[in-house]
């Protein structure tokens, strides 16, 4: 996984913390920064992101293993999120994550080697009347079934 | 604040605005079960097992985080709390393991005997156990987190009570567990092993590794750490004679529930194979196995004959900044009134002397827990984290918990570096130009730097002259400031003039001054008169009315001048002026910089006595070997680097023939027609408490714990006033180009020389010996890889060391633990203070 992180320079590191210095409560809006710009927090902004915020590492690492939204792994281009919540469990919502699984060839969490996609499960989408839910990116398909989810994977 | 009225378990009880409603119960006798809960961690309220119902709404609250409100009515035991309870536990149970019959937790589980009182055997739900998978390979900590409950202790003892973040919570939920950085094993992280997570864990989730025995302990006594000069309050675990483990006594105010690797897991030593068996004496040219009383006839008679033949001033005793109080008091009175000579002095004399000079009996002048108070703190010269433990926990808890604003003065970029608002990576040596600096901004005297150029200063020093003004700002902002300093002081050229511009500079901002110089009993061997010019409790020796106070009291003739200091001896033996040395529990050859060359002064010496635990460089010149015990083998008192008076006691009976320094002494003493016989400790130190003035009511005093020395006044003592008028500060060597500075200094895991820590298998397994340390770009410039052999050398000596490349070190600048014995050999022997931790060497990569 280490090999697949781009090396990152100190200046790049110094450049997103400097507008972090000493301001603890900023610990998530930093981790979002950090984020939005390479799509993932690489575990190299652990140590110099505690730093600045006169945190711990373990409790920067704490706060950033807590959120699902943060990952320390490099994720794909594609973010696939299939819903395994009650209502579209009960209309067949793991036939959708099989499906996932079978077109992209990975697993729950996992991101493919291309970095084209990472495929997620999550435990509501809030579009309950369209279950069983699936979302690429920001884009919701309601009403899924195992042929229209190949579908609209293949089409991306 | 008016109280507040509540009922609790239909009976009415008050307590006090803000209090939780287990605090009262505590407080009032109620007992209410908890498992996350301890006094001195916030509360979090994670387990949830101390549930308690409010009647008059129903609900169940839980009682360690919820305050009391007036009119509260509060059922700890009512059916539906009972009912919770068991649920929670049973859910805990679900995820454990069932290894309780294998745990080494046993019977002292919280969880499990929580279990008990509640009645739960077989549980109801579904076993949804934990896997472990973490690794270690430290000798101290093992963790099996299958059996965490998640009350995190750990993590709240690790950022509130020790201040290290080595662990916080990883993930959430089901996954959630206590983890390093990167989730790696402690040894990767900074985890420094002082154990307090593993006494506070309520479980087997953390537990020590490597005890000698795992069941439990008959016996637990209250003593005192004999490591450094914090003197730490410890229970002695000990089994059939065999000390156990250590663990911090629950009843102080000094560590509270702290200890550090050295204190807990580092006294393995004292059960080590090397351990001296029986007294050895010289005959025929080799030491030989004597039984007692032909070892003290011998010894008597050996200092006899040398007093007879060369006079008082041919007598040396060489006490010990680890030996008890009243065996200081006996030997100093043994040299002083039997071979009537003040050449006494100890081995504290090369790190804490200079101290001496500079605070009234070189005493700490706050408690060590008053820095936790402190806004603003010096630290100069000193790596706590390493020496004292206990007061790098003290000042980071400011630095975090209360927002403290530290400096830092330290060539190394030392653990408490990374807590300072201000970090001065000083050159080597300098550091009295900057404090006498900063003593100016303070609006003090201070004597002239003699520099003349602008840009002198910032040469010698390596810092801007901006930086001192800053930092006398800081400190005279300061509400209750606090300098502390330590061997990078003491041990420098000129230490005790630096060591007196911190006491003035400290008279000028207000501040507390924190000596971090000392052993575990430094201070009481000085308060015992083990030095050359002063009685007990510190009354100079020239003084007539001192004089004939002593003499009155004892019986005997006394000197009057000034003896030779610790070094002096030492130089003495070379000189063939000192016949005899008398050495109890030190190893002058390691501890007096240029070993070789006192070596050889010690094997000039007609009669060299030495009191040990071990054999040691010093005891091969020995003519007489006497083996001595351990502080977990003897009774007595040691007063700490707070002026803290505490009792040491016995756990454990001396070991193989050993006997403590105390029952050596007095079995001598009785062969030198000397009227002094003790039956113990305490008798000896009721003859203490009746003539040395900080000493008058010890022991009574003990009776109630620990006492703050002097009682007499019940005041702390102040720096003494000084002028700097005349007097001259340090030369600072200019480096010259290929010359390396050789920094030595204690570490976490071996204090000082290493006699005793290097002997703890534990300590060191996790820091093997041979090595030294090298910047970053040094390492680089010399093409230097990790582990490859390095020779040091300057015109005295040369050594070779493995490296370790170290980011701590600016580049120059070579760092080598105490503990190294070839290293001295690289040093100067000097008086007291003369660079014993900093010396010039040239460095070279062995190509082989």
């Amino acid at each position: 996984m280490e090999s697949r992180c781009p090396e990152i320079q100190k200046e790049e590191i110094d450049d997103i913390l400097k507008d972090f210095e000493g301001k603890q409560f900023e610990i998530i809006p930093a981790l979002q920064a950090i984020q939005a710009k390479y799509g993932y927090v690489p575990p190299v902004f652990v140590k110099p992101l505690a730093e600045a915020l006169r945190l711990f590492p373990s409790q920067v690492q704490g706060v950033m293993t807590f959120y699902a939204q943060f990952s320390m792994t490099p994720r794909g281009r594609n973010i696939v999120r299939v819903c395994r919540g009650t209502a579209c469990h009960v209309r067949g919502g793991r036939s959708v994550l099989r499906t996932a699984n079978r077109v992209l060839g990975l697993g729950d969490g996992e991101t493919s080697e291309d970095l084209n996609f990472t495929l997620e499960t999550v435990a509501c989408l809030g579009a309950c009347a369209l279950s069983p839910v699936m979302t690429i990116n920001r884009t919701y398909f309601g009403l899924m079934n195992p042929k229209k989810a190949e579908t609209v994977l293949k089409t991306i | 604040m008016d109280a507040v009225a509540i009922t609790l378990n239909g009976t009415p009880v008050s307590g006090r605005p803000g209090m939780t409603i287990l605090e009262l119960a505590r407080e009032v006798g109620v007992k209410i079960p908890t498992l996350c809960h301890d006094p001195t961690l916030k509360p979090v309220g994670a387990c949830r097992i101390c549930l308690v119902e409010d009647e008059k709404s129903g609900k169940l609250l839980p009682s360690c985080v919820t305050s009391i409100s007036p009119g509260m009515v509060i059922q700890t035991e009512s059916s539906a709390v009972i009912e919770n309870r068991k649920v929670i536990v049973e859910l805990m149970l679900a995820s454990h393991p069932e290894s309780c019959l294998l745990c080494e937790k046993g019977n002292r589980c919280r969880l499990r005997s929580l279990a008990a009182e509640l009645g739960i055997g077989a549980v109801q739900y579904y076993p949804m156990p934990h896997f472990s998978e973490t690794q270690e390979v430290n000798p101290f900590i093992l963790r099996d987190l299958s059996k965490c409950i998640l009350c995190s202790k750990c993590i709240r003892a690790d950022h509130e009570l020790v201040v290290t973040g080595a662990l916080d919570y990883l993930h959430r939920g089901f996954d959630a567990k206590p983890a390093t950085t990167f989730d790696g094993p402690l040894e990767s992280s900074e985890c420094t092993f002082c154990g307090t997570c593993v006494s506070l864990c309520p479980t087997g989730a953390l537990f020590e590794r490597n005890k000698p025995h795992l069941g439990t302990v008959s016996n637990r006594t209250p003593s005192v750490c004999a490591y450094c000069g914090c003197g730490c309050n410890i229970l002695l675990e000990t089994h059939e004679d065999r000390l156990i483990s250590v663990v911090p006594d629950p009843q102080n105010d000094l560590n509270g529930k702290t200890l550090c690797v050295r204190g807990r897991y580092g006294t393995d030593y004292i059960h080590h194979p090397e351990r001296l068996k029986t007294p050895l004496i010289r005959k025929d040219g080799i030491l030989q196995e004597a039984d007692w009383d032909e070892a003290l006839d011998f010894v008597a008679a050996g200092l006899m004959k040398c007093h007879a033949a060369n006079g008082p001033d041919a007598m040396a005793f060489f006490g010990s900044s680890k030996g008890t109080n009243e065996e200081n008091y006996i030997f100093q009175k043994i040299a002083r009134s039997v071979f009537h000579t003040n050449n006494i002095d100890n081995a504290g004399r090369l790190h804490s002397g200079p101290s001496l000079e500079a605070i009234p009996s070189g005493t700490m002048t706050g408690p060590i827990r008053g820095l936790e108070n402190s806004d603003v703190i010096l630290v100069a010269g000193a790596d706590p984290s390493a020496s004292h433990p206990i007061v790098s926990y003290a000042i980071k808890r400011a630095v975090r918990l209360n927002g403290a604003q530290l400096i830092v003065l330290d060539p190394r970029r030392t653990e408490l570096a990374g807590f300072a608002a201000l970090w001065v990576p000083i050159r080597p040596g300098s550091d009295s130009l900057l404090i006498a600096e900063i003593l100016h901004f303070a609006g003090s005297s201070r004597p002239a730097t003699g520099i003349s150029d602008p840009g002198g200063f910032e040469r010698r020093t390596g810092c801007s002259p901006g930086i001192a003004e800053k930092i006398s700002a800081m400190l005279r902002s300061a509400k209750s400031p606090g300098v502390a300093y330590g061997h990078g002081i003491t041990g420098q050229p000129g230490a005790a003039v630096s060591a007196r511009l911190l006491a003035a500079l400290a008279r000028a901002t207000g501040a507390a001054v924190y000596p971090l110089d000392k052993e575990s009993n430094s201070q009481g061997a000085w308060d015992m008169g083990c030095m050359p010019d002063r009685f007990p409790g510190h009354l100079p020796v020239e003084d007539p009315e001192n004089m004939a106070r002593f003499e009155s009291f004892w019986g005997a003739h006394l000197p009057g001048k000034p003896g030779l200091t610790a070094t002096g001896m030492i130089l003495g033996a070379e000189a063939g002026t000192v016949k005899s040395l008398y050495v109890m529990g030190e190893n002058p050859v390691r501890a007096i910089p240029d070993a070789p060359r006192v070596a050889s002064a010690l094997s000039r010496i007609e009669f060299l006595v030495v009191q040990d635990l071990f054999p040691t460089e010093t005891s091969k010149y020995a003519h007489a070997v006497l083996p001595s015990c351990s502080f977990a083998e003897k009774n007595g008192t040691f007063t700490n680097i707070e002026g803290r008076v505490q009792r040491i006691r016995r756990a454990i009976p001396p070991l193989h023939q050993s006997r403590s320094d105390l029952d050596i002494l007095c079995m001598l003493s009785c062969r030198l027609r000397s009227p002094a016989t003790y039956r113990s400790p305490d008798e000896v130190l009721a003859e203490i408490s009746s003539i040395v003035p900080q000493y008058a009511g010890i022991a009574e005093g003990l009776k109630r714990g620990s006492v703050f020395r002097p009682s007499v006044s019940g005041e702390r003592p102040q720096p003494a006033p000084e002028a700097f008028e005349g007097t001259a500060l340090p030369p600072t060597a200019p480096s010259k180009t290929g010359e390396f500075t050789l920094l030595r200094g204690s570490t976490l895991f071996q204090y000082l020389h290493g006699t005793r820590s290097a002997r703890s298998s534990r300590l060191s397994t996790i820091q093997p010996p041979g090595y030294v340390e090298i910047s970053v770009s040094d390492a680089a410039h010399l093409a230097v890889q990790e582990g490859d052999t390095l020779i040091i050398q300057n015109d005295m000596a040369e050594v070779r060391k493995s490296a370790r490349i170290s980011r701590a070190l600016p580049e120059g600048v070579l760092f080598c633990p105490f503990s190294e014995p070839d290293i001295s050999a690289l040093f100067a022997l000097g008086h007291a203070g003369e660079g014993v931790v900093s010396c010039s060497v040239r460095l070279k990569k062995s190509e082989q």
